[in-house]
């Protein structure tokens, strides 16, 4: 074949071309350590990148809503435990009550001592987190109870919210006061009426109705520490996904740094080739042999 | 016997014309060595005709009968064709290049960290819907979202109309190197009918030729009997012929935004698939058109389904939830264009937020719940696609077409390469071969330059015989 003196540039010029975009990719992907620099580089996965990225977000989102719930609930577990042991000693005092050696001097100084009780129960009922009245039911800007007289009235409702913790699992938000401190202040309010009045039989009867009360504060702490293990649960779960998410994310985002830095020298090489190639071009023609 | 010496004097003579131009033929090849779309060129001798010294015939020495150009009109219709191609994938590669860096959301800073931020302040929000700071993150999350929809929108078509503004460069350039082609096609007729070389003409213009191919999609053929190019745009569109170029114009669209490339009158644009002005033409009113549709389809689905929800709770006061976004009205019926640029959050205060069931209370979060939901529901591609991967598929799309004009351009340049290497083969010039053929022609000439001193000898040694 005829060979013409361009062929040889124009293909050294395609080479050097080619091989200098191809080390300008190779080193940008070392240098940087991504891989999806750019989308034309692998559509799919960079497709695949944007819905990682999403789940990614989402599992953050149900961790923040774990951790939200959890520290709701736990004020709420610490409170009535804080109730529990108020209605115990209540009940202690209420005992003192039905000794029929108290004078009325003594009966009205126990009296005292059960309404600041009752007053303190109020206030567990009343707890606020983060500004919301966390017993008031979903009401939570009102508090949950009010008290006329020596009567405490419940002023929220009987829902209940539920968050959503990962993708089909949720947990109950709120306990509402209703199903736990309306039976506690109907007893007290009862012990209360009976020692005022020094009624023996009343406040034995009243005192018969405490454990009931005492059971529904612990049935609603096991619900609670039931949703609490839900939360813990769902954490490590969380966690385990999104360690998963995050090895697929550098499973295709990533370079395999081993692979890329020998491509890089491999391209290197071919390019210096090229250039020592290009250097000995043609280097001579029949020119240089005329006188 | 003295008129047949002064015979060779002239056969002599004729022979160093020859060599001469057989030199300057040469030179002109080396001086263009280097010069792009130079078709080598050789000085054909041929035998003298016969002249009849006595009673013996013998040949009258040399004539140059021609110049030839080595051109292999085959191969020239080729490399025209792949240039075409190459000149269309260089257009569309530019263009999608520019486009795919704002779709590559490796710093979390697009339109996918936005629409996922609005969703999970939604869901944030349920965790503690009376919570006003949680509140203002809804808001803010919906006002950036809108602000990204702007921004991807904006960004797209501010290099669609870079596009335009190219189309209507490009057709100003068709139209001057159609008029050169004319001209020369001129000249070149001109230059036959005078019967000299015009080979050079012709070179400049294939030269241009191609480049015009770069530019458009055309077909040529050469008329026999003039050697002029006729040129018409793949379609039928009559660009050149003769000493005649028809001048193509860009027409304000009265459809769109965009130039429209008219000939004769009737609008061309839909026809020109290939060159440049086809890459531009096919990105600006194909790629781009499809993802500014996919952002508005993508932005009216967010802004009616979280709309219709938002309306059915109610806000922290207990009334009625009422439009979050501004509701999108289409200016074209049954058309979402518009909408990425119009989404923007209608209400101002965070209390507004319907967070809650209808009559559930400050507290309730049913319908912020249901607010977050909407990224998983199928709202999308005939309901068959989530938000997100109905965005993460238009980023697929996009990679993709940027990808293969990327992998067509590189594969089409060594195409090209070829190609042209292998019409060199035949037309490029050989520096080891002129240099033979320098040699050859000054060996020539100065064995004709001996010859007539020989034949001047004689001619003194006759005269003297005679003379003495």
């Amino acid at each position: 074949m005829r060979i013409s003196d361009s062929v040889g540039y124009r293909n050294l010029l395609d080479n050097l071309n080619m091989l200098n975009a191809r080390f300008e990719r190779a080193a940008q992907q070392v240098s940087s350590g991504q891989r999806l620099s750019h989308l034309h580089v692998a559509p799919s996965d960079s497709a695949e990148m944007v819905q990682l990225n999403d789940q990614l977000a989402r599992l953050d989102q149900f961790r923040t809503n774990a951790d939200s719930s959890s520290y709701f609930l736990q004020v709420s577990d610490s409170t009535l435990n804080s109730l529990y042991n108020l209605v115990t000693s209540i009940y202690t005092v209420g005992s003192e009550a039905a000794n029929s050696f108290n004078d009325a001097n003594a009966l009205s100084a126990l009296a005292a001592e059960i309404r600041s009780q009752h007053d303190q129960i109020l206030s567990l009922a009343n707890t606020q987190v983060e500004g919301r009245y966390i017993f008031a039911g979903l009401q939570t800007t009102s508090p949950a109870f009010t008290v006329v007289g020596d009567t405490a009235t419940y002023q929220g409702d009987g829902a209940v919210n539920t968050i959503r913790i990962s993708d089909g699992l949720q947990v109950e938000g709120n306990i509402p006061g209703s199903a736990v401190f309306s039976p506690v202040f109907a007893n007290v309010e009862a012990l209360l009426a009976a020692v005022e009045s020094g009624d023996q039989s009343a406040i034995k009867s009243s005192l018969g109705q405490f454990s009931s009360a005492l059971a529904t504060v612990n049935q609603v702490r096991a619900r609670l520490g039931v949703n609490l293990g839900k939360l813990d649960d769902a954490e490590a779960a969380l966690q385990t996904q999104e360690t998963n998410v995050k090895t697929r994310q550098s499973h295709i985002g990533d370079v395999d740094m081993a692979a890329a830095i020998s491509q890089l020298s491999q391209i290197q090489t071919a390019l210096q080739a090229a250039q020592a190639a290009g250097s000995l071009l043609k280097r001579s023609n029949l020119f240089d042999y005329l006188a | 016997m003295i008129s047949s010496i002064l015979a060779s004097m002239g056969i002599a003579r004729e022979a160093l014309y020859a060599q001469q131009v057989g030199l300057d033929v040469t030179q002109n090849n080396i001086a263009n060595v280097n010069t792009p779309g130079y078709t080598r060129q050789r000085a054909e001798f041929a035998p003298g005709g016969l002249a009849t010294p006595g009673n013996l015939q013998s040949g009258s020495g040399v004539q140059v009968a021609s110049i030839v150009s080595y051109r292999n009109r085959l191969l020239d219709q080729r490399v025209n064709d792949e240039l075409q191609s190459q000149g269309e994938y260089d257009a569309s590669s530019a263009a999608l290049q520019q486009v795919e860096a704002l779709f590559n959301d490796t710093a979390n800073s697009g339109l996918q960290s936005a629409i996922s931020a609005l969703f999970n302040s939604f869901s944030s929000l349920a965790n503690a819907p009376e919570n006003a700071s949680l509140r203002e993150q809804v808001l803010a999350n919906g006002e950036q979202l809108g602000s990204r929809f702007r921004q991807s929108y904006e960004h797209l078509q501010e290099v669609q109309s870079w596009q335009g503004r190219e189309v209507a460069a490009t057709v100003n350039q068709i139209n001057s190197i159609a008029a050169n082609i004319a001209k020369l096609n001129a000249e070149v007729a001109a230059a036959r009918g005078a019967n000299s070389n015009g080979n050079n003409l012709d070179d400049r213009r294939q030269a241009l030729v191609d480049e015009l191919a770069g530019l458009v999609d055309i077909s040529y053929y050469v008329e026999p009997e003039s050697g002029s190019f006729t040129i018409t745009a793949r379609q039928g569109t009559l660009l050149v012929a003769g000493n005649q170029s028809n001048a193509w114009q860009t027409v304000a669209s009265s459809s769109g935004p965009f130039l429209e490339v008219h000939a004769n009158g009737a609008d061309i644009t839909s026809t020109i698939q290939s060159g440049k002005l086809g890459g531009l033409l096919k990105t600006r009113d194909t790629n781009f058109p499809s993802y500014l549709n996919a952002l508005d389809d993508l932005a009216a689905a967010i802004i009616s389904r979280v709309n219709a929800q938002h309306a059915s709770g109610s806000d922290l006061n207990g009334a009625p939830g009422g439009s979050f976004f501004v509701p999108f009205v289409p200016t074209v019926p049954g058309s979402n264009r518009g909408a990425a640029r119009a989404l923007e959050v209608a209400i101002s205060e965070p209390a507004e937020i319907a967070a809650a069931s209808p009559g559930g209370g400050p507290g309730s979060n049913a319908n912020a719940q249901s607010l977050a939901g909407i990224q998983n529901e199928l709202l999308l591609s005939g309901n068959t696609a989530t938000v997100n991967q109905f965005y993460s598929n238009l980023v697929f799309r996009i990679g993709l077409d940027a990808k293969s004009a990327g992998d067509n351009l590189e594969t089409q340049g060594h195409l090209v390469t070829e190609l042209q290497n292998q019409r060199d083969a035949t037309s490029g010039v050989s520096l080891d071969e002129e240099a033979v053929n320098l040699m050859l022609y000054q060996k020539a000439y100065q064995a004709s330059a001996r010859l007539i001193s020989v034949i001047d000898a004689l001619c003194e040694d006759v005269i003297r015989i005679i003379g003495g």
